[in-house]
C-alpha cells in the first residue's frame, strides 16, 4: 500500500513515511518523537513500488542503527532514481508486458479463459513478489551497501531475457493475427497489408503514436456506427 | 450497483493497494464476464482492449490510460449491445473511459497533494491521510465505472442496430489499429534491430501455428 498516498507533491514520499510508521514504533518511538521521524521521511521520493522495499529496509536497518537523518535523507536521493528507472526497465518495460502476452496468445490460441488469466496472476506475481520480498530483506540486510547488492544480482540481466521472450511472443502473436484474421477476409491481402503498415507505424514513432491511434480507432467506430445504416 | 464496487477494487489494484494487474483489461474483462455470466466474451473484449493499453508505461508517474474500470465499462456494453455491435462499442466505451480514468487519476493526486500540504504532519495525521486517500481512489474507481456505465450504456442502446459491418471486418479493422500498439511495444522492447532473431522466430511460428 505504498502507493496509496501517490501524489504530485511529494510523490511516493508520504506513503513511504505511512510504510516507515510500524517499524519506528518497533524501535519504542511514540508521541512527538514519532511525529519528528515521520517528517523526516516525508519529503519527496519516488521510485519503482516494487524496489521501493530495498529503501524501506535500508532505511530501517540505519534507523536501528543510529544513522543521523541527514545520511539517510541522503542515501534515498541517492538510490530513488536508479531504483525508479530499474523498476521502470525490468518490470513496467519488460516482465509486465511479456507476461501479458503470454495470456494473450493463450487467448488467442482457444484455451478456456481461466487458462490466460490464471497463467498470468500466477507468473507475473511470482515474479512481483519475489522481487518485493528480495528487495526488502536485502535492505534490511545490508542498509547503505544494499547498492553493491543490486549490482551484483544484475538484474538488468533479466530484464533483457523477459524483453527476449516478450519479442519471440509478440512475434507469435503478430503472426497469428496476420494469418488467421487478416487472410481471412475477402480481402485478406489488403488488411494483411495495413496490418503491417500498421505495425511498422507503431515501431518508427513508438509511445508517440499510441493516443492517436486510439483516438482514431474511437472516431472511426463512432463514424461508422453514425453513417453505417443511414 | 455490483459493476461499480468491482471497478472501485480494480481501480485500486492500479496503484493505490497490490498492484497485483488484476485491473490489466485482460483480467478485469474476463472478471467482468464471470461477473455478469459470460467469461468467454469477457476475455475477449478484454484481450482486444488489453492490445491498446500493452505498451503503456506509467514511468515516474507519468499519466496513462486507466484500464480497471474502462474492462468493466467495455465487457458490460458489450454485453447489452450483443453481437459484432458489442464488439466495437465495447471498444470504443472502453476507449474512452480508459482516458477519462487516467484523468481523474490525475485530479486526485493533486487532491492528494494538497492534504499532503495541509498543515504540519504527524503519525496520526499522515495515517488519516493515506488511508483516506485509498478510499477517494476507489470511490473515483467506481464513479468512473457508474458514469461510464451510464453514458456508454445508454449510446450503445441506441446505436446498437446502425453497426454496418460483419464480425471478421470488425475484428480485423480493430486489428489494423492495434498492431500500431504492438509496433510501439516491439520498439520498447529494444526494436526490430535488436529483437529481429527472436521477433522473427516468433512471427514464423505464429503463421505456422495459425494455418495448422
Amino acid at each position: 500500500m505504498i502507493q496509496g498516498s501517490w501524489n504530485y507533491r511529494s510523490m511516493l514520499g508520504s506513503g513511504f513515511a505511512f510504510c516507515m510508521i510500524p517499524l519506528l514504533r518497533k524501535r519504542g518511538l511514540s508521541g512527538d518523537g514519532l511525529d519528528d521521524a515521520v517528517r523526516s521521511h516525508m519529503d519527496t521520493f519516488n521510485s519503482h513500488p516494487y524496489l521501493a522495499g530495498v529503501v524501506l529496509g535500508a532505511v530501517a536497518r540505519m534507523e536501528g542503527s543510529g544513522t543521523e537523518t541527514e545520511t539517510i535523507e541522503r542515501f534515498k536521493r541517492a538510490i530513488q532514481g536508479s531504483l525508479g528507472g530499474l523498476g521502470d526497465l525490468l518490470i513496467w518495460g519488460a516482465w509486465r508486458p511479456a507476461t501479458i502476452l503470454s495470456a494473450l496468445v493463450l487467448a488467442w490460441a482457444g484455451t478456456p479463459p481461466w487458462v490466460p488469466v490464471c497463467v498470468f496472476l500466477v507468473v507475473y506475481n511470482g515474479g512481483h513478489l519475489a522481487l518485493r520480498w528480495w528487495g526488502y530483506s536485502r535492505g534490511l540486510q545490508y542498509g547503505k551497501d544494499v547498492g553493491v547488492q543490486l549490482q551484483r544480482a544484475q538484474l538488468s540481466r533479466l530484464a533483457e531475457r523477459a524483453f527476449k521472450g516478450g519479442a519471440l511472443l509478440l512475434g507469435i502473436l503478430l503472426g497469428v493475427f496476420l494469418v488467421s484474421l487478416f487472410a481471412a477476409q475477402d480481402a485478406g491481402a489488403l488488411w494483411s497489408l495495413a496490418g503491417i503498415a500498421a505495425f511498422g507505424l507503431g515501431l518508427r514513432f513508438g509511445h508517440r503514436a499510441l493516443r492517436g491511434t486510439t483516438l482514431i480507432v474511437v472516431l472511426v467506430i463512432t463514424l461508422l456506427t453514425a453513417l453505417g445504416n443511414a | 450497483m455490483s459493476l461499480a464496487f468491482l471497478g472501485g477494487l480494480l481501480a485500486l489494484d492500479a496503484t493505490s493497494v497490490g498492484q497485483f494487474m488484476v485491473s490489466r483489461p485482460i483480467i478485469a474483462g474476463t472478471l467482468t464476464g464471470w461477473w455478469l455470466g459470460d467469461p468467454a466474451l469477457g476475455l475477449e473484449i478484454g484481450a482486444i482492449l488489453e492490445l491498446f493499453h500493452l505498451a503503456g508505461v506509467p514511468a515516474g508517474g507519468s499519466r496513462v490510460p486507466e484500464s480497471g474500470p474502462a474492462s468493466v465499462v467495455a465487457v458490460a456494453v458489450a454485453m447489452r449491445a450483443g453481437g459484432v455491435a458489442g464488439l466495437a462499442l465495447g471498444l470504443a466505451a472502453g476507449l474512452v473511459v480508459s482516458e477519462i480514468g487516467g484523468t481523474t487519476v490525475g485530479l486526485q493526486r493533486h487532491m492528494v497533494a494538497r492534504f499532503i500540504e495541509s498543515g504540519s504532519m504527524t503519525a496520526r495525521k499522515l495515517t488519516a491521510v493515506h488511508l483516506s486517500s485509498v478510499l477517494l481512489d476507489f470511490v473515483r474507481g467506481a464513479a468512473v465505472t457508474v458514469a461510464g456505465l451510464s453514458v456508454a450504456g445508454w449510446l450503445s442502446g441506441i446505436f446498437t442496430s446502425r453497426w454496418p459491418l460483419p464480425y471478421e471486418t470488425t475484428l480485423a479493422l480493430i486489428l489494423v489499429g492495434a498492431c500500431v500498439h504492438l509496433g510501439a511495444l516491439l520498439r520498447g522492447f529494444g526494436g526490430l534491430k535488436s529483437r529481429r532473431a527472436v521477433f522473427l522466430a516468433g512471427l514464423v511460428a505464429g503463421i505456422v501455428g495459425a494455418y495448422l
